[in-house]
């Protein structure tokens, strides 16, 4: 089992997952969210070369209002 | 940003999307308004709520121009990467780049906001800076590349308007190439007008509109305000006298008793 961060709250997985696959899996589909890992901007492009190992901080950030 | 040709026609007020009592009075709010350009922000979102989709769908079908902010972010760190999530996003280059440096009165990191620009600025953005209404800031800002500069007119939310007039004059007058948009602090329409007779191109509001008692009719009242401050300060305000000066003539006043010279 390893451990990750999505949003702050904590997650388990039981192997090592690509992150377009765990994405997929939280709910997060369509192209209304973007994707930090561990502090950096992953480019939608490369979320099939991520693999998350357990020890990761994600966000995931949708539109939301502003001012 | 009106001194580029896709932007000429573009209105002098922007406006938010938070705070309103409803999607609809946002909406209508915003159309009242005449308002171009809507900013909007990124936040964690549960997918199972809708994860900020249906937001951004009500939002596309206005057909506005959007100005991503990134609000909340403390650190160049998080700017820099909240920009680059939010030129996905969005897919625009535009974002309004909040660095704060106070959790009280919100007030901008400048040293943070600097740093923040001339990366995103390398990186492709057009970056609108939110910054306190610092002559020197605004220049460095200005020489960073920045199209646009938005001084503070008082803290965010605070409807304190146009706290510090000399400043906000001085910056204008000293950076004419500039598109100087009045960010955060307004709070009624006669402080859109003063901005703008000052010669600014432009007002950001979102409190002001959103938590008056009735924001479409408040929404109509700035949009007002921003055509008649800009109208007044193409006209040319008169200067100011220290001494009376009638404007009725004074020939052939009525019960003149003075001595003929």
């Amino acid at each position: 089992m390893i451990e990750l961060k999505l949003n702050g709250e904590a997650n388990r997985l039981t192997q090592p997952t690509r992150l377009d696959k765990f994405l997929a899996e939280k709910g997060f589909q369509g192209r209304g969210f973007a994707v930090a890992l561990d502090g950096d901007f992953v480019p939608r492009s490369r979320y099939p070369e991520v693999t998350l190992r357990g020890g990761e901080s994600l966000e995931v950030l949708s539109p939301m209002q502003g001012g | 940003m009106w001194h580029l040709p896709e932007c000429r026609d573009l209105s002098r007020l922007l406006i938010g999307t938070a705070l309103y009592p409803s999607p609809e009075i946002m909406r209508r709010s915003i159309e009242a308004s005449g308002a171009d350009v809507v900013t909007v922000s990124l936040r964690r979102q549960n997918p199972t709520d809708g994860g900020g989709e249906q937001f951004w769908d009500y939002i596309k079908d206005l057909g506005k121009r959007i100005l991503p902010n990134t609000a909340g972010c403390r650190s160049v760190k998080e700017a820099i990467t909240v920009a680059q999530m939010a030129r996905e996003v969005f897919g625009t280059p535009w974002i309004k780049l909040e660095v704060i440096g106070d959790d009280y009165n919100l007030q901008p990191d400048p040293v943070g906001l600097l740093e923040a620009t001339e990366e995103l600025i390398k990186q492709g953005f057009e970056v609108f800076p939110y910054t306190t209404d610092d002559l020197v800031l605004c220049t460095r800002l200005a020489e960073a590349g920045c199209k646009t500069v938005m001084p503070w007119a008082s803290p965010i939310g605070s409807g304190q308007g146009l706290l510090n007039p000399f400043n906000l004059e001085m910056i204008r007058k000293r950076l004419p190439h500039i598109s100087l948009i009045v960010d955060a602090g307004i709070g009624k329409p006669s402080d859109a007008v003063r901005a703008l007779e000052m010669g600014y191109d432009g007002v950001l509001i979102n409190s002001a509109v959103a938590l008056a008692q009735d924001p479409v009719a408040m929404a109509t009242a700035f949009g007002g305000a921003v055509a008649a401050g800009r109208l007044a300060y193409e006209a040319g305000v008169m200067p100011k006298r220290n001494f009376a000066s009638p404007s009725t003539p004074t020939v052939g006043t009525p019960f003149w008793h003075g001595e003929p010279s």
